[in-house]
C-alpha cells in the first residue's frame, strides 16, 4: 500500500469530508450561531504584539495534549536511590541527553520512541525507528533536500540540509535502532557534538516531573486501577514492573488493556464452554467501561475509550454493529491491543 | 459594544472558516452534538480574541489549534450548550441519517487502526490526509517544527500501514 493509497484509505475513515459539509443545507443553524456570537461582548481589544503570547499559549496546550506537560524537573539528586526494575528499564530505554546543562529534557514517549530537548527558544525533537527504517527515510527526504554525510553517535549518519539549512540527521543509535533527529538550523552543531547515549542513573535524573517513573508511575497505576471492576485474582504486580515511563493517557491505555483484556477473555473463555452466566458476568461488568473514572479521564484525549466500548457494547450477542460482524478474539486483539 | 468593523470581519471570518473548522470536529468528536459545541467553543474563542485571529489561511490555522484545544478539553466538565449549538447540532445528526456518515467497514477498519497511534503520530496523519495540511502549516497547529511533523507524518504512515494491512489479511481469512 503506497501513501497515495493510504491517504485514500484514511480519506475513507474520515466521517464526513470538507466538500460535504460545504453542500450541506444547515437549514440557517449556522446563521443564527453567527447571530448570537456576535451579540455577546464585544472582542477584549488588544494590540497586535498579543499574537505572539496567545500564539504561544496555543502551543503550550497543543504539546499538553499531545503527550507530556513539561513542568519542572524530576529527582535530580545523585542520591536518587532507583528501584530495581526502573533501573533495568531505563537500561531498555532510548537514554538520550544533550551534555550541555542548558538543554533539558522536556518530552519523552515511550510508546511512540519521542523525546525532546530544549534550551530557551531551541528545541531539539528526537524519534527513534527500527533500523529497517533508515533506507525508507532516506529517500523520501531525497524529495525534499540535499542530502550530506555527516557523524552521530560516532557512526556515520546523513543530514537534510532544506535551503542551505541543515534541518534534520538520520543516524544509527545501535544495531536495532535508529533516530530521527529535527532541530533549528543553529543547533545542529549541538547536535552532532553534544546529543549522546548516558548511563541509566544519569539519563533517570534528568527526566522532568511530568515524565511517569518509579513511585509515581506506580502510584497513578494504583489512582486509575481504583474503580475499575478487578477480575477475581487480578494481579498488578507484573503491570506496575513493566516499562519505566509513560504519558498519562498511554499509561491509561494500559491499565486498562491489563484489567479489560482479562475480562474479553473471561467472555470468550465462557462463551466456548456454553457459560451463559460467566459470559453474562463478563458482558455486563465490560459494558460498564464508559463508568470507568480512567475512560472517562481518557476520552478528552483520545479514541481508546470509544473502542473499547464498541467492543464492551459486542459482547451483549456477540456481534459488532457498524459494521456487523462476529465479535472474535483475533478483532478484540487488533482493535484493543489485547493478547488474548 | 461591538463596532461595525469587527462584526464585518468576524463575518467575513465565520463565512470562510466556519464549515471547515465544523467538518474538524465532526471527524473527531463523538457526536454530531460535541462537534456542533466544540465548533461554536472554537468561534466564541475567536470573537473573543477577533484581535488576535490572523487574516486569511494563517488564520485558518489558528482556529485548528483553538479547536484542537477545546476538543482535548470538551469531557473535562460540563459546558454551556445553548439552544443554537443543539440546533446546529441537531442538523448535523440528520445529515448523518441521510447518509453522510462513512460508517461502513472500511472506514471504521481505519478509524480503528487510527486509534492504536500514538496521539502525536494519529494527529499529524489526519491533518495531512483530512485537512489536506502541509507538514509546514501542519507545524503551525501543532506548534512543531516541520521537520519533526515530516518525520512523524513518515512513522505515522508505516505503522498504519503495518495495522491495515494485518487487518486486511484477518478479515481475508
Amino acid at each position: 500500500m503506497n501513501d497515495t493509497a493510504l491517504d485514500e484509505a484514511l480519506r475513507a475513515g474520515a466521517r464526513v469530508t470538507d466538500d460535504e459539509v460545504s453542500g450541506w443545507s444547515l437549514d440557517g443553524a449556522d446563521d443564527a450561531l453567527l447571530a448570537g456570537l456576535v451579540a455577546e461582548p464585544a472582542p477584549v481589544r488588544r494590540r497586535r504584539g498579543r499574537l505572539l503570547a496567545m500564539a504561544a499559549s496555543i502551543l503550550v496546550v497543543a504539546g499538553g495534549f499531545t503527550g507530556v506537560a513539561v513542568s519542572g524537573y524530576g529527582p535530580g539528586s545523585a542520591e536518587e536511590a532507583y528501584a530495581a526494575e526502573v533501573m533495568a528499564a531505563a537500561d531498555l530505554a532510548t537514554r538520550l541527553m544533550v551534555d550541555d546543562p542548558a538543554w533539558r529534557i522536556t518530552y519523552v514517549d515511550e510508546t511512540a520512541g519521542d523525546l525532546e530537548f530544549r534550551s530557551g527558544r531551541g528545541r531539539i525533537s528526537v524519534s527513534v525507528y527500527r533500523l529497517s527504517e533508515f533506507d525508507g527515510f532516506v529517500e523520501d527526504r531525497r524529495e525534499v533536500g540535499k542530502l550530506e554525510p555527516s557523524r552521530l553517535f560516532g557512526r556515520p549518519a546523513v543530514t537534510v540540509v532544506e535551503d542551505g539549512r541543515p534541518q534534520e540527521i538520520f543516524g544509527r543509535l545501535d544495531d536495532k535502532r535508529m533516530v530521527g533527529v529535527s532541530f533549528a538550523a543553529a543547533d545542529h552543531d549541538v547536535v552532532l557534538t553534544k546529543l549522546r547515549v548516558v548511563p541509566s542513573r544519569q539519563w533517570l535524573d534528568a527526566l522532568p516531573d511530568s515524565v511517569f517513573s518509579g513511585d509515581r508511575r506506580t502510584l497513578a497505576i494504583e489512582e486509575m486501577l481504583d474503580g475499575l471492576p478487578l477480575p477475581p485474582g487480578y494481579d498488578p504486580g507484573p503491570l506496575k514492573r513493566q516499562g519505566l515511563i509513560s504519558d498519562r493517557y498511554g499509561l491509561g491505555a494500559r491499565v486498562v488493556q491489563d484489567v479489560g483484556c482479562r475480562w474479553f477473555d473471561r467472555w470468550f473463555d465462557a462463551q466456548e464452554r456454553g457459560d451463559a452466566a460467566g459470559a453474562d458476568q463478563a458482558s455486563r461488568t465490560l459494558r460498564t467501561s464508559g463508568d470507568w473514572p480512567v475512560m472517562r479521564e481518557m476520552e478528552a484525549d483520545g479514541d481508546y475509550p470509544g473502542i473499547f466500548g464498541f467492543y464492551a457494547e459486542a459482547t451483549k450477542d456477540g456481534r459488532t454493529r457498524n459494521p456487523d460482524r462476529d465479535l472474535t478474539r483475533q478483532r478484540v486483539n487488533n482493535a484493543l491491543g489485547c493478547t488474548i | 459594544v461591538a463596532d461595525d468593523a469587527e462584526v464585518e470581519r468576524f463575518r467575513r471570518l465565520f463565512a470562510e472558516h466556519f464549515r471547515p473548522i465544523y467538518g474538524y470536529a465532526l471527524r473527531r468528536a463523538p457526536s454530531p452534538e460535541q462537534a456542533a459545541d466544540v465548533a461554536s467553543e472554537t468561534f466564541t474563542v475567536a470573537w473573543r480574541r477577533l484581535a488576535d485571529v490572523p487574516d486569511g489561511r494563517e488564520g485558518r490555522l489558528w482556529l485548528y489549534g483553538v479547536a484542537q484545544r477545546v476538543l482535548a478539553n470538551a469531557h473535562r466538565g460540563e459546558r454551556r450548550r445553548d439552544r443554537l449549538v443543539e440546533r446546529l447540532g441537531a442538523v448535523a445528526s440528520q445529515r448523518f441519517a441521510d447518509g453522510a456518515d462513512h460508517g461502513g467497514e472500511p472506514g471504521e477498519r481505519v478509524r480503528e487502526a487510527l486509534a492504536e497511534l500514538a496521539v502525536t503520530d494519529r494527529e499529524v496523519l489526519v491533518l495531512s490526509a483530512w485537512e489536506q495540511l502541509t507538514p509546514v502549516e501542519i507545524g503551525v497547529v501543532l506548534g512543531l517544527p516541520a521537520a519533526t511533523v515530516r518525520t512523524r507524518l513518515h512513522r505515522a504512515r508505516a505503522r498504519l500501514r503495518e495495522r491495515l494491512t494485518s487487518e486486511v489479511l484477518e478479515v481475508g481469512r
